[in-house]
């Protein structure tokens, strides 16, 4: 909790406050974008077209991952779990940043 | 305890960029950042197009006087070779689980 | 007594375990076919050598009708032009690589003087030069038409790549491109592996990766995408700017040995370039 805490106090340092609609919003754009998530190449996922099947379809995302933290860990890094993946480490390779990595989480978390 | 970690997060949070940016100008900077690129491809192959992106946006900032942009991109391209090198590292130790036997 | 046996037993069974780590190239390609007969069992072996198609039907029936008025007809026709014509010496490609150039089974291959893989494009330049002609681009343009020239007139010979066991340099060569093909490179953090052998037939977006087994044979494509004919080494250089890794050197080594290693696990296949692609 205070982990988290902190964490919104420096996210909030960096980027202005957002209210929870707005990161699902703004995390949503931040997958999809092919620059930047681009998780539709490998994910089915909420209305998305011709999705890609290499990874697994993404729903019921707060019943697979109750744990937050570990739901953000599979998006960091991966390969810490699975050193056979396919999933790219976006925090780990600096493809997203912090800050998108939690919109991302947000977004998921709704679906 | 948690006072204590606190204190290291914030600490890191704002000394460590204020050192790195300290000394040395935003061209040099950009210097290290590309030299700790190409030492890091010749030594281990592992070369990413971002770093070099970064390298080049550094630059054209700094041409158009907008030093601490450059400044930031430098930065940038830094962390990258950091990663890359990570990548290199985790792949000589992990690659051998994908050759099928 | 019973810990020098089971000290004994740990022994033999590591010394298995190193023994398997540290197979050689011909273990390395029965379990690389093999790999991908298991994962494909409707897909006959030596049709591998056509690619995505070979485990795509609904794409195959289009390619098919593409193959009856192929793409790259011009090329095997400008190419064979330009594969007779005589040099300012008044020599031709023909004094280096016979009369029609059907030499694409002798490529690529180990150069035990020069310690280094030479592939069929890096030779074609090696005789340009030698005759005192200007050398060719490496990824597109006149080298895919002289390529493809010598590929049609190769059509049906067995891959058979060799690595000499008298030479330790050209086993390091094949080694090197092995771990090239298996390590996650670029920001994206793909290995050739994770897309052509872990997810192979699977769908990024619309597009289906092809299998490894059979990367080697069908060079020079022409490639929808490009409009236009390329060599391996121009598509590696596109996979590799896929997952945002900077793109090594046409011919340079790092790509002669991969080029190496995926050829040598299409052996048993057959040489049928050139191609056409998506």
């Amino acid at each position: 909790m205070r982990k988290e805490l902190l964490s919104a106090v420096l996210i909030s340092a960096l980027v202005s406050p957002l209210a929870i609609a707005d990161a699902v919003k703004q995390g949503k754009e931040i997958a999809w974008s092919r620059k930047k998530g681009n998780c539709l190449t490998c994910h089915m996922m909420d209305d998305g077209q011709q999705t890609g099947n290499s990874g697994p379809p993404l729903m019921a995302m707060k019943a697979r991952y109750p744990d937050r933290a570990m739901l953000r860990q599979q998006i960091w890094d991966p390969t810490k779990r699975n050193p056979l993946t396919n999933m790219p480490p976006f925090g780990r390779n600096k493809i997203l940043t912090e800050a998108e990595i939690d919109a991302v989480v947000d977004y998921l978390y709704s679906l | 305890m948690r006072n204590g970690l606190k204190t290291i997060a914030l600490g890191l949070a704002l000394i460590a960029p204020v050192s790195f940016a300290g000394s040395g100008t935003t061209a040099e900077h950009i210097e290290a950042a590309t030299a700790a690129y190409k030492k890091l491809a010749k030594e281990s192959s592992y070369q990413w197009t971002t770093t070099v992106k970064a390298i080049k946006a550094a630059k054209k900032a700094l041409k158009a006087g907008d030093d601490k942009a450059a400044r930031k991109l430098a930065h940038q391209a830094m962390d990258l070779v950091e990663a890359t090198r990570l990548q290199a590292k985790i792949e000589s130790e992990t690659w051998q689980m994908r050759v099928p036997k | 007594m019973k810990k020098v046996i089971s000290s004994a037993l740990v022994g033999t069974l590591s010394l298995g375990i190193a023994f398997s780590v540290s197979a050689g190239p011909v273990e390395d390609q029965v379990a690389f076919k093999k790999y991908y007969e298991n994962r494909f069992p409707d897909t006959p072996t030596e049709d591998f050598a056509n690619g995505v198609y070979s485990i795509l039907p609904t794409a195959r029936e289009q390619w098919e009708a593409i193959e009856e008025f192929p793409p790259y007809e011009l090329a095997i026709e400008t190419g064979e032009e330009f594969y007779n014509k005589t040099f300012a010496n008044g020599k031709s490609l023909a004094d280096c690589f016979g009369p029609d150039g059907a030499v694409r089974n002798q490529y690529p291959k180990w150069d035990s003087d020069r310690g280094m893989v030479v592939t069929m494009e890096l030779a074609i330049n090696e005789c340009m030069t030698a005759n005192g002609e200007k050398p060719l681009k490496y990824k597109k343009g006149k080298i895919t038409e002289v390529t493809a020239y010598m590929s049609f007139n190769s059509r049906g010979q067995e891959v058979d790549v060799k690595i000499p066991s008298d030479d330790p340099r050209a086993l390091a060569a094949y080694e090197n491109g092995k771990e090239h093909f298996y390590t996650k490179r670029g920001q994206l953090n793909f290995a050739c592996a994770d897309c052509h052998m872990l997810t192979a037939g699977n769908l990024y977006r619309a597009d289906t990766t092809s299998p490894g087994f059979g990367h080697g044979t069908h060079w020079p494509v022409y490639r929808s995408k490009w409009q236009s004919m390329g060599t391996l080494h121009r598509r590696f250089g596109g996979c590799h700017k896929n997952i945002r890794a900077n793109p090594y050197k046409a011919q340079g080594e790092e790509y002669r040995n991969l080029e190496y290693f995926v050829t040598y696990m299409s052996n048993g296949l057959t040489f049928n370039g050139p191609g056409a692609r998506k």
